[in-house]
């Protein structure tokens, strides 16, 4: 099986040192195209899709290897090892932050640093432990996504076929941003939303960042500084950005950050 | 004049002031700067209450996370989105369908001045969706089922067909062996009555057991070769003959090469046409068998005179279980002729048939070369 192509993986940058960049639940590797430019002059840069997520190969998809951030982290190890890459800086947003520290317990030789934007190990509150959602809501979430009665479908591609005349259509799907399947969509929600990977936290040893927005609805900031104490001689940065996306929304602000802590 | 511009204005006051739909601008840093008074009045909070909000905040769970991990993304980068489904959660704890889209209002130099939503009403819309969703589940379902009573009932044929053989064939053996026996020479029209039901139930059987074949998918199995059919025709023509002794069968054979098709299949379309046709044909005339092999087609034809098929039932004649209506004559289950066209389906030919005062004729017509 080619991985690159499994997970679409784009590599640009003139330096040595990798920085890998991963996406989280939602979208896809565009997540980061106001960020990661800003590292090309110095490193590595490598972006890739989530099997099931963007341009990435929908057959290699297997519901039981994704029902948990196991299966992604295996995929992340697999992309690093078949790239050769090595001392990576791994930067990862949201759910993706945590197949980061899954992967580097996994196999601790490739990375160097962490950067984690908007992690969180688990998003249900539980006991002292606030998550930011109660059991009810993320059960209300993952039916909603079982009915589609949010018309989450939305995010297919466009219907193109039975329209051969009609090239401009091909040029709207470039455009389309953040596809996902919806079967997948549904599964990649389930993992997300119930995965736990608090116990994962404390084993990690090498340099980690966190940044934590402000106003971030799906990971508040009890949830990063959860992580923060969790991770020995990890650095918490609260950014004046608001929401869940940093790279995003303030791509200069989530650069300056990383940038600072990589220095 | 005067009254009437008083009027537009009024109108303007009316249709801009109060809309039918929710509008609300948001900074690039997703937190509300306006809501109109139709929106705040869906939510059921004052305008100013929902200000300094994320677009986010006013929705229930599912669209919350949708929004801030898909759709404020896909605002960033495309700059807008359309009709989408979410679910406001208003103040007093209802939920209220509606479609929002949204937009980024940049500056020249490319940043984000403000976001601007609209929010329309959809519940009716919805619930719409779902009906048509929950009609279409059912469907399926019924579809699902149906098809399982099909193959039940279909396997059922099979296994009749096949369990009824062993027995059929001990009869025939035991009524083999008794006309052999000395001074059975009294007996011998009863054992012969005896011979000709028994094989004519094993031909009702193979028929079953062909038309279970065809319709569970597998189709009729052909072994398709060079076959010196004349023989095979014969054959075919001697055999029916002992069973209905008191009848004439003309037969008019004139082929010169071997045909390619599957022998034993074309004995039994033969057998099939010749049953009905002296089941149907008047009693006293003969029934012919023609068959030749000319300008590139290999033909055989059946033929017996009597009273027309009517022009009604002709069209229905190749399905299974059709009988001919009101008739008392001597019939099987109607499945001989559905087969005879599987047959001549499988060979890629044609079965035709016409029928009229002077005589009723159906024609087997298949190409020589494939």
């Amino acid at each position: 099986m080619n991985i690159k192509v499994r997970n679409h993986v784009v590599m640009s940058g003139k330096g040595k040192q990798p920085v890998l960049f991963a996406h989280g639940f939602g979208c896809d590797q565009n997540m980061w195209r106001f960020v990661a430019p800003a590292f090309e002059q110095d490193y590595q840069v490598v972006l890739f899709d989530h099997v099931g997520a963007g341009r990435s190969d929908l057959t290699a998809y297997e519901s039981e290897k994704y029902a948990s951030l196991d299966g992604y982290a295996d995929d992340i190890i697999e992309i690093s090892r078949d790239l050769g890459l090595s001392a990576i800086i791994f930067v990862g947003h949201s759910v993706a932050a945590m197949m980061g520290i899954i992967a580097a317990n996994k196999a601790p030789d490739l990375f160097s640093k962490l950067v984690l934007v908007g992690p969180s190990p688990y998003y249900i509150n539980e006991g002292d432990y606030q998550g930011g959602f109660t059991h009810v809501q993320i059960d209300e979430l993952l039916e909603a996504l079982e009915n589609n009665h949010l018309g989450w479908s939305m995010a297919m591609a466009p219907v193109i076929m039975g329209n051969p005349g009609r090239k401009e259509l091909a040029g709207e799907l470039e455009n389309s941003f953040c596809r996902t399947d919806p079967e997948i969509a549904r599964q990649f929600a389930r993992t997300t939303f119930l995965s736990d990977a608090r116990e994962a936290l404390p084993t990690i040893h090498i340099p980690t960042l966190i940044l934590q927005c402000s106003e971030d609805v799906i990971a508040p900031r009890s949830v990063g500084e959860y992580v923060h104490e969790r991770i020995a001689g990890s650095k918490i940065v609260y950014m004046k950005a608001t929401g869940h996306c940093p790279n995003l929304s303030a791509p200069d602000e989530t650069i300056e950050a990383i940038k600072t802590f990589l220095a | 004049m005067g009254s009437d511009s008083f009027k537009s204005i009024e109108l303007s006051k009316e249709l801009f002031g109060h809309p039918l739909v929710g509008f609300l601008t948001t900074g690039q840093d997703g937190k509300i700067i306006q809501v109109n008074p139709c929106l705040a009045d869906w939510m059921g909070s004052a305008s100013d209450d929902l200000t300094g909000l994320r677009f986010s905040d006013l929705l229930t769970v599912g669209g919350k996370i949708y929004f801030e991990t898909h759709l404020w993304p896909l605002l960033r980068m495309q700059r807008y989105f359309d009709e989408v489904a979410l679910e406001l959660f208003c103040r007093d704890g209802k939920r209220m369908q509606i479609l929002a889209n949204a937009y980024e209002k940049r500056d020249d130099e490319g940043n984000t001045q403000f976001i601007c939503f609209t929010v329309f009403k959809a519940s009716d819309r919805r619930t719409y969706e779902q009906n048509l969703k929950e009609d279409k589940y059912h469907a399926e379902q019924k579809l699902l089922e149906e098809r399982e009573i099909a193959l039940v009932r279909e396997q059922f044929i099979a296994v009749l067909g096949h369990d009824l053989r062993n027995p059929l064939s001990s009869i025939m053996t035991a009524a083999s062996l008794l006309s052999e026996e000395d001074d059975i020479e009294p007996h011998q029209p009863m054992i012969a009555i005896i011979q000709r039901s028994a094989s004519r139930m094993a031909e009702l059987i193979n028929n079953i057991m062909d038309f279970a074949r065809a319709r569970m998918g597998s189709g009729l199995v052909v072994d398709l070769k060079p076959t010196e059919i004349d023989m095979v025709l014969q054959h075919g023509i001697d055999e029916i003959a002992i069973s209905w002794p008191d009848r004439v069968i003309l037969s008019e054979i004139d082929i010169h090469e071997p045909v390619h098709c599957d022998a034993h299949r074309l004995a039994q379309l033969l057998s099939n046409l010749l049953a009905n046709a002296l089941t149907h044909g008047t009693p006293d005339k003969p029934v012919v068998v023609r068959a030749s092999s000319k300008n590139g087609f290999f033909e055989l034809s059946v033929i017996n005179q009597g009273i027309p098929i009517p022009s009604s039932s002709i069209e229905k004649l190749f399905l299974p279980f059709t009988r001919e209506g009101g008739r008392a004559s001597r019939q099987g289950l109607g499945l001989g002729l559905f087969i005879a066209s599987e047959i001549a389906r499988v060979h890629h030919a044609e079965l035709s048939v016409s029928s009229d005062e002077q005589e009723t004729k159906f024609t087997f017509r298949m190409p020589l070369n494939l």
